[in-house]
């Protein structure tokens, strides 16, 4: 039985000799001539200010969080109507019920998201300002 | 296009109810949190506790129903019925004190009680099925609500580094499990775990045994998974910290009810495995024995009560998995019972620390001094949640070890039961100098008043009179667990090659 | 017959208790000390009296029964089940278990209406009653109960209501008398408790049940003939029955109880708790069979110290303390008949003994009340003519007590005599029949004198020295306000037990009526006929010489103590002091108890201290230091606590794989 896999991971043995001979050959034989331009993030356009790490509002990931769930529950919706237009009619009343149960379900949450104001980019939390950094190990949990 | 044939499942709605009831009850919390904002939120722990109530009348009545349905993912037998009542009974407490806790803490979040509820239905589903997907589904659904209870307390930093330290390591473990439960299907071809006896045994039949390096990866993995969620060493290591960071009420929560799930999807696998007792056997025995002895030992230098109670709750789980290691319906039998004992004495105990984190936010041993002064009641309480932790004879702690005891020496584990009675030993020092605590006289420093609410006084009433109760005539819960247990009996004997 | 009137029998003292615990001080400050007083009294006397109803109504039904058919258990429930011991909640009802319940819920339901009375003036009345209806439920289980470990709950039940009992009055100035004799009864019970604990376990690891039935069936055929094993149980449950039954060498914690209550002293150290022991032997008297050896300790033990405590009552001063002495005295005639192979003698005697003895405490307590509780009979004396009825009711309890026909106490003491004289026992029969005999007369001469002494001669009450009790009379005695009767419940007592006494004696002819009741249960079956005797052959000697010796002790001690003391006798100069004090008895056990075992405390106390603690510490200090080290592991990083959990898998890998083949 392992043997069947005997390809896969011979696959994975030649992908990483080939990655491993590009980078290492480059590194070897490549001639190394650095100047500051070249050492620069980018060679062209503009240098950049200040840090990578802002702070974003945290609407941004709640509202993919809330895009990926809908977005899958409609998904699922798919194969749904596929099933449902086929089957036989004494199984359309079941697979109709159960449906209905799941879109109830993600309607319940639809309405808490909604009601919270998840879904409101104008967000007062927003623009309330960060608590007053504490160092974390001051406060860490241990022994 | 022809037509699909769809097979619509048979389902008996009798096995689902209880599941249901709970269910139901969060998303009306839920919905009526959500339009009224308002309301008290007594009315809706009221309303949980209610639908808990519906959910344990269903229960009772698939007690010696044998149902399996849903095509055979969800089982409701004795020992599910057992398990299940044990987390209902176990919720139900926590909710009695839940609502005063949060109010003084200024936790106001309707949330939690839905929270609470699907973390419950979580492990209802955790404890009532041999499908090794649905188990995980309920795992999942019981650890997401966990996680975010833990943080609830947002405006704390140790809430919020609790929670995400659980979901971390939680996280973690979930994938251990589910690479596990993976291996297990590559192995066997079915998701269910009464398949896996015979894919051993048909493996071991074969007229060319090889190893069946899979399935026992599989089973090691998914020990792995589940040794996480009940806190065994050496995957306890998240527990102190996040029963310490965590609200209280969540800690009362989380240290029983996901114990209680835990141990029962454990028992039911270690059941279907018989024939790999060579395998999980020798594992098992030494992930106890480093429990109960680690635990202990660490729980004996502890300064915080809570995070003493943390590492206690670490060595309980290793004194339960000697139920496990013993194999027979016994030491099961003894499992049950400790859990039922086990979820009375945590939740009453982390219960009266909950007052006291309330009052200034300190649980420190030093803190729980002149408790006996302070409020007489408590200290009463609290002496015996202590007294039946360290096993001390007229409570049911005592009946508890003795019971795990009698079924390691009947199955001839007598080295674990030596390790037990030593740790009782170790165990009973801390629980007894803690004991002493109480009715010390409190430094000269003014104690701030305490004030037991009305839920609370009930709760711990229920956990004191259910202690002393099951310590004087432990035989009826005996008989039931012993009940509960046969379903392992009688899976066991059918299994055996 | 309904077995399960049984439930009822327990339950309605259970009910009285948990009522005057939970409502009494309440229902004192609503409806205040009369009204409150009445409606605790009422609920006391009726959960007995109603007890006592129910046991009579068990008792008619099984009257009813054929003569095999009168034993039956009830079983309320299981109760401990762990590996093969199997303990359930049942309980016996056949004659022996009855017969005690009749006394019990029967004396014990007088008592507690007396009890109305004589406590009327107590500010603690509900705490009193609660302890009285507790007691009441614990004899009751004690003497209903089928198996050893719920016969110890009510055992030690009774023990502890005895304890709080006797300690009643320690709000009083003189509380430490009442806590220390409280405390000594209670520790010296404790020697008792060790021997019933360890005859259990004995019992439980020859039979592998602790059933009384089941136990008493088996024992014939599992114990042979005074092996050690059967010698060892027995002795150790003769153990259990010395002490709480007073017996030598346990019997010196009875007559400090003497402190409590008069009440207490009537119903628990002398009608029923202290018989407790003789129904235990009674009750497993198959396990005694076996061991003729060890009857043979019960028997010359309780003859001793029947004779014992006879030569100390006759030198009391303490109208309590003769009574005290006198039911150690009647207690080791109880076991010197359990001890020739007579049981149901025996239980005969705890019968009568009952009835009369609590009548004197009665009489004596409502000669207390009316002298405010001076109880030094060298300031009493002429009592008869203003307390006739208590005067009159004693005098019969004196008749009954000193053995004169027709009274119960001629009946039970002839037949204990009857069979001491028969029986062979190794020889001694005979010497202990004359031991007995000689009891007897003593029993009437202190008895005689105790009377004479309270009723008789010239009142001396009124050179009493100022007796300060707890009690604010308004007026002292004196010549103007002479000592009168006061409470129409005690008198009513008093007279009922008075009644009971004569009548008793005239339903039992002889003791054939009462060995025709106990013979199903309490009747020796191992033993035989010739290791009995026959106790028809020594009938009339017994009978003359029984009779000759109590009368002759009446006369005597009326006529030596109708004018009161001798001066040395009074002053307890040389032997008269010396039997005082136990003949030196309770001083030595007091040196041997907190003196030399003070002494032995201490020496454990310094070897424990350094030695043992020394090791313990040290295993406590390097467990704490290995509890600390791993503390460290725990650092408070994700990155830490992931590590380790990846190593637990490795582990955990390994482990399954090298282990599983």
């Amino acid at each position: 039985m392992i043997s069947s896999y005997l390809p896969l991971l011979m696959i994975f043995a030649i992908g990483a000799v080939i990655a491993a001979v590009m980078v290492i050959g480059s590194w070897l034989f490549g001639p190394k001539r650095p100047s500051p331009a070249k050492s620069a993030p980018y060679e062209c356009g503009i240098t950049p200010v200040g840090s990578a790490r802002e702070r974003f509002p945290i609407h941004f990931y709640l509202i993919a969080m809330l895009f990926i769930v809908f977005d899958v529950e409609s998904i699922f919706l798919y194969p749904f109507f596929v099933i449902f237009k086929n089957s036989a009619p004494e199984a359309k009343l079941f697979i109709f019920i159960e449906v209905a149960v799941f879109v109830g379900l993600i309607a319940i949450g639809y309405l808490y998201v909604l009601k919270k104001g998840a879904l409101e980019w104008e967000d007062p939390v927003v623009n309330v300002p960060a608590k007053p950094a504490q160092p974390q190990n001051e406060t860490r949990l241990s022994a | 296009m022809e037509t699909i044939s769809f097979p619509v499942p048979e389902i008996q709605f009798s096995a689902l109810m209880p599941l249901l009831m709970v269910v139901g009850a969060a998303l009306l919390v839920l919905l009526v949190e959500l339009f009224f904002p308002r309301v008290p939120h007594t009315a809706l722990s009221g309303l949980g506790v209610l639908g808990l109530g519906a959910s344990a009348y269903f229960l009772m009545l698939l007690w010696r129903n044998d149902i399996a349905t849903f095509a055979d993912m969800l089982r409701s037998d004795n020992l599910s019925v057992m398990f299940s009542l044990i987390i209902v009974g176990a919720t139900a407490l926590t909710m009695l004190f839940s609502e005063d806790y949060l109010q003084a803490r200024g936790i106001r979040l309707g949330e939690f009680y839905p929270l609470l509820l699907f973390a419950t239905a979580g492990a209802l589903i955790m404890v009532s099925s041999t499908d090794l997907i649905v188990i995980f589904l309920g795992l999942e659904v019981l650890s997401l609500s966990l996680y975010v209870l833990c943080g609830l307390a947002r405006t704390e930093l140790r809430s919020e580094e609790s929670a995400l330290k659980y979901f971390l390591l939680g996280a973690f473990a979930s994938a251990f499990l589910l690479y596990g439960i993976a291996l297990v299907y590559g192995a066997v071809g079915n998701v269910d775990m009464t398949y896996i006896a015979s894919a051993w045994n048909n493996a071991q039949a074969s007229n060319n045994p090889v190893t069946p390096a899979l399935l026992i990866a599989g089973a090691a993995l998914m020990i792995v998974g589940l040794g996480f969620k009940a806190a065994l060493v050496p995957f306890h290591m998240w527990t102190p910290d996040v029963y310490q960071g965590a609200p209280t009420v969540v800690t009362a929560y989380m240290a029983a009810v996901s114990k209680v799930a835990a141990f029962a999807v454990l028992a039911r696998l270690i059941g279907s495995m018989m024939p790999l007792q060579e395998v999980w056997g020798p594992v098992l025995w030494w992930l106890s024995a480093l429990s109960m002895t680690i635990g202990n030992l660490v729980a004996m230098v502890q300064r915080d009560a809570k995070r003493m109670l943390a590492y206690s709750s670490i060595a309980h789980a290793g004194y339960l998995v000697i139920g496990i290691v013993s194999a027979n319906a016994a030491g099961v039998a003894a499992m049950v019972f400790y859990l039922v004992v086990y979820s009375l004495m945590t939740i009453g105990a982390f219960g009266v620390l909950s007052l006291m984190s309330r009052a200034g936010d300190n649980t420190s041993i030093s803190a729980l001094q002149g408790l006996w002064k302070r409020h007489p009641f408590l200290a009463i309480v609290m002496a015996v949640l202590l007294f039946s932790l360290a096993g001390v004879p007229p409570t049911a702690g005592f009946w508890g070890k003795w019971y795990l005891f009698l079924g390691a020496v009947q199955a001839n584990q007598i080295a674990l039961a030596v390790i037990l009675a030593v740790n009782s030993v170790i165990g009973a020092y801390y629980y007894l100098r803690l004991t002493l605590t109480l009715y010390a006289d409190a430094p000269g420093e003014e104690q701030l008043a305490l004030r037991a609410p009305a839920g609370m006084v009930a709760c711990l009433l229920i956990c004191v009179v259910g202690l002393i109760g099951l310590g004087l005539m432990p035989t009826p819960i005996a008989d039931w667990s012993r009940e509960a247990a046969q379903v392992m009996e009688s899976w066991l004997t059918a299994m055996k090659p | 017959m309904e077995v399960s009137l049984v439930q009822f029998i327990l339950l309605l003292p259970l009910i009285g208790f948990l009522f005057h615990a939970f409502l009494g001080g309440a229902i004192v400050r609503a409806l205040g000390a009369k009204q409150g007083k009445w409606i605790i009294g009422l609920v006391a006397s009726g959960a007995a009296l109603g007890a006592f109803g129910v046991s009579a109504q068990l008792f008619s039904q099984m009257m009813a029964q054929e003569e095999s058919n009168r034993s039956a258990v009830f079983t309320l429930g299981s109760w401990i089940q762990v590996g093969s011991l199997s303990i359930p909640f049942e309980f016996i009802v056949d004659p022996l278990s009855l017969m005690m319940c009749l006394i019990i819920t029967g004396i014990g339901g007088l008592i507690h209406v007396y009890a109305t009375g004589y406590m009327a003036e107590e500010e603690d009345y509900p705490r009193f009653f609660t302890y009285f209806n507790l007691f009441l439920f614990f004899m009751l289980t004690l003497v209903l109960a089928n198996n050893f470990p719920l016969m110890f709950i009510g055992w030690e039940g009774v023990g502890l209501c005895s304890y709080l009992l006797i300690g009643f009055f320690y709000r009083n100035k003189e509380w430490k008398v009442n806590t220390d004799a409280a405390n000594k009864a209670f520790i010296v019970n404790r020697i008792g408790d060790f021997g019933f604990i360890l005859a259990m376990m004995m019992i439980f690891a020859v039979f592998g049940t602790l059933s009384f039935s089941e136990v008493g069936q088996q024992a014939a055929t599992l114990l042979s003939a005074n092996s050690g094993i059967a010698i060892a149980i027995a002795l150790l449950l003769f153990l259990a029955a010395a002490g709480k039954s007073a017996q030598l060498p346990l019997y010196f914690w009875l007559p400090d109880a003497m402190a409590g209550p008069t009440p207490v002293s009537a119903l628990i150290h002398a009608a029923t708790m202290v018989t407790a022991g003789v129904y235990l032997v009674a009750r497993v008297h198959p396990l005694f069979e076996v061991a003729p050896a060890a009857m043979t300790v019960m028997a010359v033990t309780g003859a001793f110290t029947a004779i014992f405590a006879a030569t100390i009552a006759v030198a009391q001063t303490d109208i309590k303390k003769v009574l005290a002495y006198s039911t150690v005295s009647q207690l080791g005639y109880m076991f010197l008949a359990c001890g020739v192979g007579a049981f149901w003698v025996g239980m005969f005697h705890v019968a009568t003994h009952a009835f009369f003895k609590a009548l004197l405490f009665l009489g004596a307590g409502s000669v207390l009340i009316a002298l405010h509780h001076q109880q030094d009979m060298r300031f009493m004396g002429g009592l008869s003519k203003p307390m006739r009825i208590t005067f009159f009711t004693m005098v019969v309890g004196l008749l009954a007590i000193a053995g004169i026909p027709p009274l119960s106490g001629f009946w039970s003491k002839e037949a204990i005599l009857i069979y001491t004289a028969a029986s062979p026992l190794n020889g001694m029969g005979q010497v202990l029949f004359f031991v007995g005999a000689a009891t007897a007369f003593l029993t009437a001469l202190y008895m005689a004198r105790m009377v004479a002494l309270t009723f008789l001669g010239k009142p001396r009450w009124d050179q009493a020295p100022p007796h300060e009790d707890d009690h604010h009379h308004a007026q002292p005695i004196d010549e103007s306000h002479p000592p009168k009767e006061r409470y129409w419940v005690v008198l009513g007592t008093l007279v009922v037990l008075a009644i009971g006494s004569i009548v008793f004696g005239f339903v039992l002819p002889s003791e054939h009526a009462f060995h025709d009741y106990l013979k199903s249960t309490a009747e020796a079956t191992i033993l035989s006929k010739e290791q009995l005797g026959d106790p028809d052959s020594v009938r009339r000697m017994v009978t003359f010489v029984a009779l000759f010796a109590g009368i002759l002790g009446l006369f005597w001690g009326f006529a030596q103590y109708i004018k009161g003391l001798s001066k040395r006798e009074a002053e307890l100069q040389g032997v008269w002091g010396w039997a005082n004090r136990q003949w030196g008895y309770d001083g030595a056990m007091r040196w041997l108890g907190v003196g030399l075992g003070g002494f032995i405390a201490r020496f454990c106390y310094l070897i424990i201290e350094t030695i043992i603690d020394g090791i313990v510490n040290s295993i406590g200090s390097i467990t704490g230091g290995v509890g600390a080290a791993l503390r460290y592991w725990q650092t408070g990083y994700v990155r830490t606590y992931a590590f380790t959990m990846l190593i637990g898998v490795a582990v955990v890998l390994l482990t399954a794989f090298l282990l599983g083949r």
